[in-house]
């Protein structure tokens, strides 16, 4: 499995020494090999680790195509209109192919100290891309994103060691899934206080709450691309570690003691959500802030377990496919109006920018969770999933109310963007670039129909990944 | 274990404590990088020490160790005069003394940790585990970004030290990839404060919150 994560490295490494007439060729090779391994799946050529490496691939892969196509022309009229130099925009790109390596890596490899490793070469190689537009928010942003998640990153290094030290287990042991039946643990306190670090250095990686702080500043000074890997990919990346984690030592534990922790994260990620997102201005934070409920709503999920369960792993890709449509969307909004911010000139995107303010409008509808869109369907799950389990219930109620508050709180600043406020004033049209709304639009297909047509198209992959969650003691 | 071996674990654990909270109190940044080196030379000690009681494979990484942590790591965070700090953040002796007992408390906490049943070297594994709690004080004692970027290579030495401690010796392939996160965490540092500091014009990070809410 180590195959496509050196494709990728060696790709990235050619993008730094290319020719400039070539440049633009590595990343339409990276979406080639990525349409070809999804392909290779498809047909049964190879197979990543289990059904839930398969399924976050598939994932990866796929918002990987579609995130390298709008970043070509993005990245041209960034360049563009902030006067990058070629030398800036090579390293943009090299280290984008190092960062979508590593997150392959965190969907196929199954050593967790090797987990580890490729998470937090996700986190130092975003660190640099949230840096490169060199504004004083982004070194502010990247600044604060290296220091938050390196320091949570070394907490979920030691806690992974010391959990599975406790577990009894030798290194050889340490992969994902590997241990049938139940193991006489060494030393159970040493495996509870291990996972507990290993929670808080990861939720601090997924930028669930309290952990969170870094979150908002990193999304909304990135470039949109990077914008909505981190939040679509890296962030379920992080979380869907230590879910892995989990598996392995609730064998030790009580799954209860690992699976209160989740749901305690989720909730308090809910509650920040609700408290802060109906005061943004800037459409990247306000995503950044929706981050921060959607990964909360996963970690829900997981520590729900069962059809919530499924239900977080459906909402994985539902949360990713919205959450970069809107992202890269918020991206032209900030090309064609130089600014997102609905107090400056970011307003009247319906009429000004018909097709921008159209996906902005359907890509809300679903990340709020209105049906028939994508997210409805997973978000369901999750608390149908949860309701269904006396002991859980409370919680869920919870959440649905904290739901109801961040519903209000968009659906009351979006007209914001949408509308011009006051009287009607003949703002000009502002001509839209195919070359940004055409990979949006495929976007937009997947958002509207991805909820059930993906799990439909993807059929016997969904049945044994549905049996294989159902099983988990998690 | 033995006598020798027990001896150099306690000296190189307790240098890895020590180093962990002076650097809260320096006042430049070339003393931070001492103390780092110093650390660095506590986690190389420990792998010895295990080099020595059969792993010899270890040697390996306490030369990685040494190149990495005590040559590279301090010459790319090795700053111009801008990085010396214009002001201290535990100012005066009652800031100091708070510090230190907050430390104290912490390595007292480490301690305890470290009592937990079954785990092999309890003490040695306490005293690390304070030095790690030390550190993550460290992280919201100070401004200055030379001793924020020394605090996070001090918590990376010291949780390096302290899986060590915990597991025995790991992979050669994982101990290189932790030398290497450090060597990219190092670059990544010296880059981004030297960006603060032509930006902001400041080293310290509260001049440096614009994005808030």
């Amino acid at each position: 499995m180590i195959v496509p994560v050196i494709i990728l490295v060696v790709l990235a490494g050619i993008q730094f020494v290319v020719p400039r007439a070539l440049m633009v060729w590595v990343p339409r090779f990276v979406i080639a090999i990525f349409g070809l391994s999804l392909l290779g799946i498809w047909v049964g050529w190879w197979h990543p680790p289990g059904p839930t490496a398969t399924w976050f691939f598939d994932v990866v892969a796929l918002i990987s195509m579609l995130a390298l196509w709008f970043s070509e022309p993005y990245l041209i009229e960034e360049a563009r209109q902030h006067d990058w130099s070629i030398k800036r925009v090579r390293y943009y790109q090299g280290i984008l192919l190092l960062f979508l390596g590593s997150l392959v890596a965190v969907a196929l490899w199954t050593n967790f100290l090797f987990l580890w490793m490729a998470i937090e070469t996700a986190t130092l190689t975003s660190v640099y891309l949230v840096s490169v537009p060199n504004s004083r928010g982004a070194i502010e942003a990247s600044w604060r994103y290296l220091l938050v998640t390196e320091a949570g990153g070394l907490a979920a290094l030691v806690g992974t060691v010391i959990s599975l030290t406790g577990m009894g287990l030798p290194f050889d042991a340490w992969h994902v899934g590997v241990i049938t039946g139940t193991l006489p643990v060494v030393h159970p306190q040493w495996v509870l206080v291990g996972a507990l670090m290993a929670l808080v250095g990861y939720a601090t990686k997924a930028g669930l709450a309290p952990f969170h702080n870094w979150l908002p500043d990193a999304h909304s000074e990135a470039p949109a691309t990077i914008s909505a890997l981190l939040s679509g990919l890296k962030l379920a990346g992080a979380i869907l570690i230590v879910f892995r984690l989990f598996g392995v030592l609730s064998q030790g534990i009580p799954a209860y003691d690992l699976k209160d922790g989740l749901i305690g994260l989720g909730l308090l990620s809910l509650v920040v959500a609700a408290s802060f997102v109906a005061f943004q201005r800037d459409l990247k934070r306000m995503w950044a802030y929706s981050s921060i409920e959607h990964i909360g709503l996963i970690s829900l999920g997981m520590g729900f377990g069962g059809i919530a369960l499924v239900g977080a792993l459906l909402h994985v890709f539902t949360h990713a496919s919205s959450k970069t449509l809107l992202f890269q969307n918020a991206g032209s909004v900030r090309l064609l109006y130089r600014t997102s911010r609905s107090d400056q000139s970011a307003k009247g995107l319906l009429m000004r920018t018909p097709w921008t303010g159209s996906l902005l409008a359907l890509g809300t509808a679903a990340i709020i969770g209105l049906p028939p869109f994508a997210p409805f369907w997973s978000e369901w799950l999750i608390l149908v999933g949860g309701f269904l389990q006396p002991e859980n219930r409370v919680w869920d109620i919870i959440a649905m109310g904290l739901l109801v508050v961040i519903f209000t709180g968009v659906v009351l600043r979006m007209p914001g963007w949408l509308w011009t406020p006051g009287k009607k004033t003949a703002l000009p049209r502002i001509n839209e670039s195919w070359a940004l709304l055409s990979p949006n639009l495929v976007l937009a297909v997947f958002v509207i129909g991805g909820g059930i047509g993906v799990p439909w198209l993807m059929h016997p992959l969904w049945h044994h990944l549905v049996i294989h969650l159902m099983k988990s003691r998690v | 274990m033995s006598g020798i071996e027990m001896i150099s674990w306690r000296l190189f654990g307790s240098l890895i404590w020590i180093s962990a909270i002076v650097i809260i109190l320096v006042k430049t940044h070339q003393s931070a990088r001492a103390l780092y080196r110093l650390q660095a030379i506590g986690e190389a000690g420990i792998m010895a020490s295990l080099a020595l009681g059969g792993y010899t494979v270890l040697w390996l990484d306490v030369a990685l160790i040494l190149a990495v942590k005590v040559v590279v790591v301090p010459k790319i965070m090795k700053n111009p005069s801008w990085a010396v700090a214009r002001d201290y953040g535990s100012k005066g002796p009652v800031g100091l003394t708070v510090m230190l007992l907050i430390s104290l408390l912490f390595t007292v906490g480490g301690l305890a940790l470290g009592q937990m049943t079954g785990m092999r070297h309890p003490l040695i594994l306490g005293l690390l585990f304070g030095a790690w709690f030390v550190s993550f004080v460290h992280l919201s004692a100070r401004y200055e970004t030379w001793s924020l970027g020394w605090a996070l290579l001090s918590l990376d030495t010291v949780s390096g030290a302290l899986v060590v401690a915990a597991s025995g010796p790991i992979p050669e392939s994982l101990e290189v990839g932790i030398n290497l996160f450090a060597l990219t965490t190092a670059v990544l540092l010296a880059l981004l404060a030297r960006k603060i500091s032509t930006s902001f014009s400041t080293v310290d990070v509260r001049d440096a919150e614009e994005l808030t809410g």
